[in-house]
């Protein structure tokens, strides 16, 4: 018996309140009985407590009839055999049944709530009608159109969220609003494809000098401009120029060229654009390799004096800038005395990506990436680890928190290359699905082609503008055809294959007919060739043939089953290698679909599972949905590799479950976990150096190592300024241990107070000495309190953070050249005690106890989440059944993820609709 | 005043994405576009709303006076109203019945469809929409749905639950409202809407095969999908007999976007502006804004250091330092309400003021954003043909339902209903003008 016994799906005694508004309408005369003879039971054991909604068992049994079709009704005669099968009802204090009448009831109960679910499912099976959702609909245009770049996931109304995810039918609605968007994100995608064909340039490397780059040569401060951190200063071999610096010396000369470098010491006050290499935008969408050269320095302290104004209009006046140790002297540089971290950027339209991190060494060297751009981005780089300063604010305001005795760390980038687009044989292949080998040209503008966006050529740009100073149109309309001889002939033959490769199974002629007429219509009202075709393409993807996941009640059939696996592991269509297996009617014998499923898990795609999943089960998605304090966190502030890394340690963490098929255990637990320098430093593991992602052995007793002590779900269990035992409680139980609650009606939550006088566990005691608070709230604080022991960006504190006019902050610089405000209050408890009376002292027993007594709990509630990711249905009553089934076929494997989800694929969960 | 003809084209071009069927139809204006069909007779004279809901909220302390009734002593971000006193309405004590869930609770905010964090949750029809479906058709754009500083988030929904993204440009909308294309243009846009009608009609005759081998309740999705059709056909229809009437001249310049999101208050600002140009010239009779102060960076105000982001601020815990900087923000706040009400005060119609027949609900689905508590939520409500009743206070334990708010301006603008949402009847102490 596992020490917490945790019903699978067992609601509060809170939620009952909730619910019984929704069974008013079962109140009938004469209750219908789910079997015969259970009133008697009900009326033996049951009436003496659960007679009234509104008395002290909160809900009428008495008079409660059986109506499975209403949900609500069939959640409380579920809640009522869970309760008394587990012997958790009647309560220790009434009278035993006996365990004859005790087993019938049980049984009784179970055949027909199992037969009403049966019944309902051979109707219209588990899982409703669905569309594709927001993910699956990007991935399936970028793999149709083979345009891996596109992004039209935020062009769409958000998707509905239901049993935590965007898999379910009822929640995945449409409207004219969501319909509208269809059309024109697919009109998009379908003019983004026919451009790369008409784009394709020979891939072309392009250098450019970080000398040459003019918006990188600001060496000397302007007016408003006095902070020295902020400016770039030229170095050649790790030393400074100060003839250069000071302009008496031309900026480059050709001996020295390929040495010669810009430095800095700061990084920008939000994500990226300090260091943006905008004389080159990227022409074309594609894949490209970004190499940058450069090195890390020492820079000496005390400034550089200078003459400078202040103030505006009449009262501006010059003042001697006075030097300070923490600011740069950019006239001394030295070789650096450490790595670091440099992160590139894709920027555009004020918006910035991150496309890669990598560390720069006291040596030069060269770092290439490889990664997907879209037109006229521009490249970014950025020193991560540097202070990120502000346009404004005095000497005293902001102090470089790196600045010491021997100087300031910086960086000095030599230059960065661009190459690509890198073109295959896979570039044009959206346009041969449209058009064949039919020839496309451009034509006139304004004589009926179809319009479709390039970049503008560099010769557009007006004279008197120099590199980098550019305000001519990034992108142009030009207008294009597509040559056909035969329209009506090549209409027919293209959008007979294109249907059939949109179409996740065989179509039926009538509709290849309406699309047809759709054509000629078109065609006829004189709209030209390519226009009409590119329309009738639009209808195909806005029609529900395409958008909606087609499942007939039953057993699959191979085509929905192939659909099925690839949304799930995908987030996307089929590739060709399933369809053919589902068009051979092969996909469903089981060794053919276990090696597939096997495939699916191996493929880069899986990436895209990864993403959705955790977006979902983890809330990862929202994980910019607060940022730290900047008063209490301001050590946090601004910090974005360490958001990303906490991010990308989750990814690759669950991505390694499932490829590795380890145990369920490492959930909560594991001996290992994925960091970089700047995770690691936030960890306090020794011994990881650099911006890579690496999987780390943890040393001997961490508090790290499986989900719950990881940074990104510390995160989005808080709110940037406090931690609630409650909300994080909540959370543990309902995605890692599944077990679902519902807040309590009418109870006002805490208010959080950091004024350090009080801890959120003092004020949670008072609420608990209710006891019909306490019934709920002893189950679901623990898992919070374990957790309190790490702050709001998941550092591991013993002591909570306040903030009270009066008392001194503790010293220290934050990376806005801040100093820290807040000081350290009351200590953090930790302990706790399971609802069993088992008592922990720490996380480190609270994961203990998990990892002894409650693994086969961790590993169903993974499972439940696949089941329902992979099927778009919530685990009904008779489903738990099956997931038993999954349960015992992995025990041996320790309930290996891997194995979970091959038990998925074969179980009747996933095979039938 | 219109623009040249030289920057209007530049201004087309801009416009970018593409040309063809989807171009027009990615403008979001658009997608709200015109009404099903006129549920009411064109009222006498206009009547219009505008909801707008700060999801951060405001300092209780500041905000809610202390005595009830019409000559209550004003609070100290009431003060800053004082000039409009007897235009506009105080509430205490009001809340959505059963709306909780801290900060996802402002979709709700025009809805008031209850648990809007829970797992099965599924939002209602906005107040907007639901006036947009009734007498949307009277005007060019049927609402408009606006926001600052918000991802996709909006205050509007459609009838079956589906958010309208915002649009977030001021100077896009004015475009959009008041610019004028050259009959080349409006021919194209013309075809592109017909082109995407039989679009739609493709694509509705293929739901009938299908509505053949699916189960019944999955029916029921693909009956969503043809209403859906159905709408945006309807709509299409409507904007193609909009496109050819020319838009309304106003006397000022198209207005420009702050950059940046720290610049909040300058983009609310920009906000309103454009709503009072948008009644004037009578563009449309319901407006949303939301002002989505969660997703707000550390604001910018002159002369005045902000030093953490709004939605950490609103975690105050108490502490003095950041209590002060949320009551300049919420000052701010106040002040360019007072801007909104003097501008449509300034205005007049047929004798009447903008003021008078518009009606302005501003709040926040937050009572307190220090808890997260959904109740007590800051209510002003200004303008639109009422006899204004100072300071309306209820039980602040047991909330007064505030979708009787909503039913009352569905009455005033003639729209017959006696309920919205959770409603249990009309706004009790707040009584029409006459007329």
């Amino acid at each position: 018996m596992t020490r917490i016994s945790l019903p699978t799906t067992a609601l509060l005694t809170g939620a009952a309140a909730i619910m019984l508004t929704g069974i008013w309408s079962a109140f009938a005369s004469t209750p219908t009985p789910p079997f015969i003879g259970a009133d008697v039971f009900i009326d033996d054991n049951c009436a003496v407590c659960h007679n009234s909604p509104t008395g002290p068992g909160r809900l009428d049994l008495k008079h409660l009839s059986f109506e499975p079709a209403n949900p609500d009704n069939f959640a409380v005669w579920v809640k009522v055999y869970d309760r008394v099968a587990s012997g958790e009802m009647p309560p220790a204090e009434m009278a035993r049944p006996a365990d004859a009448a005790r087993t019938q009831f049980v049984n009784g109960l179970d055949t027909a709530l199992t037969s009403w679910e049966k019944k309902v499912a051979a109707e219209r099976g588990r899982a409703g009608l669905r569309r594709l959702n927001n993910y699956e609909y990007e991935n399936s245009i970028r793999d149709l159109l083979n345009v891996p770049w596109i992004q039209v996931k935020g062009k769409l109304p958000q998707d509905g969220e239901s049993y935590r995810f965007n898999k379910i039918g009822s929640a995945l609605d449409v409207s004219h609003v969501q319909l509208s968007r269809y059309m024109s994100t697919a009109d998009y995608a379908l003019r983004a494809a026919l451009a790369a064909k008409l784009i394709q340039p020979a891939a072309s490397i392009t250098r450019i000098y970080a000398r040459d780059e003019t918006t990188l040569r600001n060496f000397r401060a302007r007016e408003g401009n006095t902070r020295s951190d902020r400016l770039n200063f030229p170095v050649l071999d790790s030393h400074a120029q100060p003839d250069v610096r000071a302009g008496r010396s031309p900026i480059s000369s050709p001996e020295t060229r390929e040495r010669e470098a810009v430095g800095r010491v700061s990084s920008i006050f939000s994500d990226a654009g300090g260091f943006s290499w905008t004389s080159f935008r990227i022409p074309s969408a594609g894949r490209y390799k970004i190499r940058v050269k450069g090195y890390s320095i020492q820079v000496s302290g005390g400034g550089v004096d200078h003459w400078n104004y202040i103030g505006f209009g009449a009262e501006k006046a010059p003042y001697l800038y006075t030097p300070t140790y923490h600011r740069p002297n950019s006239d001394e540089v030295w070789p650096g005395r450490r790595n670091e971290p440099i992160g590139v950027y894709a920027q555009s339209s004020g918006q910035s990506r991150p496309l890669a991190e990598f560390d720069f060494t006291p040596e030069p060297t060269v770092n290439e990436v490889e990664v997907l751009l879209t037109p006229t981005e521009v490249i970014q780089t950025d020193c991560l680890r540097l202070f990120r300063t502000r346009v404004s604010g005095s000497e005293q305001e902001y102090v470089n928190p790196l600045a010491g005795p021997d100087g300031i760390p910086g960086v000095a980038f030599q230059w960065i290359e661009v190459e690509g687009p890198l073109n295959d044989p896979s570039t044009d292949a959206g346009y041969r699905l449209m058009f064949g080998d039919l020839p496309l040209r451009r034509v006139e503008n304004g004589s009926g082609g179809v319009m479709i966006q390039l970049p503008a050529p560099a010769s557009a740009t007006p004279a008197g503008l120099g590199p980098g100073r550019r305000f001519a149109p990034r992108m142009q309309d030009v207008a294009v055809e597509v040559v056909s001889e035969h329209p009506q002939q090549d209409a027919e033959r293209l959008l007979r294959s294109f249907v059939a490769r949109a179409y996740r199974r065989p179509v039926e002629e009538a509709h290849v007919k309406r699309f047809l007429d759709l054509f000629n219509q078109q065609f006829a009202l004189g709209h030209s060739f390519t226009k009409s075709l590119l329309s009738t393409y639009t209808a195909v993807l806005v029609s529900p043939g395409w958008l909606f996941v087609q499942e007939s009640p039953g057993r699959l059939d191979d085509h929905a089953l192939a659909t099925r696996l690839s949304l799930f592991l995908w987030n996307s269509e089929p590739d060709a290698e399933l369809r053919s297996l589902a068009v051979a009617g092969r996909l469903h014998n089981p060794d053919v679909l276990k090696a597939q499923t096997d495939r699916l898990l191996n493929d880069p795609k899986f990436a895209r599972f990864v993403e959705g999943f955790t977006d979902y089960w983890l809330d990862l998605r929202k994980i910019d949905d607060s940022s730290p304090s900047t008063t209490l966190y301001n050590d946090y502030e601004l910090d974005d590799p360490l958001k990303l890394a906490a991010v990308e340690e989750t990814r690759l963490f669950v991505k390694e479950l499932f490829e590795r098929n380890l145990p369920a255990r490492n959930i909560i637990d594991s001996d290992f976990t994925f960091l970089n320098e700047r995770l690691a430093d936030h960890y306090g593991v020794p011994g990881v150096a650099g911006a890579k992602m690496r999987k780390v052995t943890l040393p001997k007793g961490s508090v790290r190592g499986g989900l719950l002590t990881q940074a990104s779900v510390l995160k989005v269990t808080a709110n940037g300024t406090t931690t609630s035992p409650v909300l994080r409680g909540v959370w543990i139980m309902e995605r890692i241990l599944g077990f679902h609650t519902a807040p309590p009606p009418g109870v006002p939550a805490i208010e959080p107070d950091i004024r350090g006088a009080v801890t959120i566990r003092q004020q949670l005691d008072k609420h608990r000495a209710d006891p019909f608070c306490a019934s709920c709230h002893q189950k679901i604080e623990p898992p919070g309190f374990a957790l309190e022991s790490f702050d709001v960006m998941g550092g591991q504190r013993d002591r909570y953070r306040a903030i009270a006019e009066g008392v001194k902050p503790e010293p220290g610089i934050g990376l806005s050249g801040q100093p820290y405000s807040f000081h350290y209050g009351l200590p953090v408890d930790s302990a706790g005690t399971l609802p069993d009376g088992q008592p922990f002292k720490d996380i480190r027993e609270f994961k203990k106890e998990l990892v002894d007594h409650a693994m086969e709990t961790v590993a169903r509630n993974i499972a439940s989440q696949l089941v329902i990711y992979a099927t778009g249905a919530p685990i009904g009553f008779s489903d738990r059944r099956k997931i038993d089934e999954i349960m015992v076929k992995t025990k041996r494997s320790g309930y290996g993820v891997r194995d979970i989800v091959h038990g998925i694929v074969e179980s009747e969960l996933f095979q039938f609709k | 005043m219109l623009k040249s003809s030289g920057s209007n084209r530049t201004t087309i071009s801009r416009r970018s994405l593409l040309r063809g069927v989807g171009v027009s139809l990615s403008l979001p204006l658009l997608n709200a576009m015109a009404p099903l069909a006129s549920h009411a007779q064109a009222p006498a004279k206009p009547r219009r709303m505008f909801g707008i809901c700060n999801n951060l909220g405001l300092l209780p302390g500041e905000f809610f006076p202390t005595d009830a009734g019409r000559d209550y002593t004003p609070s100290n971000y009431l003060k800053i109203l004082q000039d409009y006193r007897r235009d506009f309405t105080v509430l205490s004590g009001v809340s959505h019945p059963n709306v909780d869930g801290g900060h996802p609770s402002d979709v709700s905010f025009l809805t008031a469809a209850p648990h809007p964090a829970s797992g099965s949750f599924r939002n209602t029809i906005s107040l907007d929409q639901y006036i947009a479906e009734r007498i949307g058709n009277q005007t060019r754009f049927p609402s408009l749905t606006l926001a600052v500083n918000s991802g996709a988030r909006s205050l509007s929904w459609t009838g079956s639950g589906v958010a309208i993204p915002p649009e977030q440009s001021a100077a896009s909308v004015f475009r959009q409202m008041f610019i004028q294309g050259n009959p080349t243009e409006v021919e194209a846009k013309i075809t592109e809407l017909d082109t995407g009608r039989s679009i739609l009609d493709a694509v509705a005759d293929q739901v009938r095969d299908l509505e053949r081998n699916v189960a019944s309740t999955d029916r029921m999705r693909l009956d969503q999908y043809f209403t859906s059709v159905r709408d945006l056909e309807h709509r299409l229809q409507a904007s193609k007999g909009w496109e050819r009437k020319p838009k309304p001249v106003v006397n000022q310049p198209e207005p420009v976007d702050p950059a940046n999101p720290t610049q909040y208050m300058a983009k609310v600002a920009a906000m309103y502006g454009l709503v009072r140009l948008a009644f004037e010239a009578d563009s449309t009779r319901a407006v949303t804004l939301m002002l989505d102060s969660v997703s707000t960076p550390v604001v910018e105000i002159p002369g005045v250091t902000i030093s953490d982001g709004y939605h950490n601020l609103s975690h105050h815990g108490k502490s003095e330092a950041k209590l002060a900087q949320l009551r300049i923000i919420d000052t701010w706040h106040m002040r360019l309400l007072a801007d909104l009400f003097k501008g449509l005060r300034g205005v007049q119609e047929d004798g009447e003021t903008l003021l008078d027949r518009t009606m302005v609900l501003y709040g926040s689905n937050l009572g307190d954003a220090n808890a997260h508590s959904t109740t007590n939520m800051p209510t002003i409500f200004a303008g639109g043909g009422f006899q204004h009743a100072g300071h309306l206070a209820f039980d602040r334990a047991q909330n007064y339902p505030l979708p009787n708010l909503f039913v009352s301006m569905l009455q005033r603008m003639d729209i017959e209903t006696d309920r919205f949402a959770s409603s249990t009847g009309a706004m009790a102490g707040l009584e029409m003008t006459k007329s």
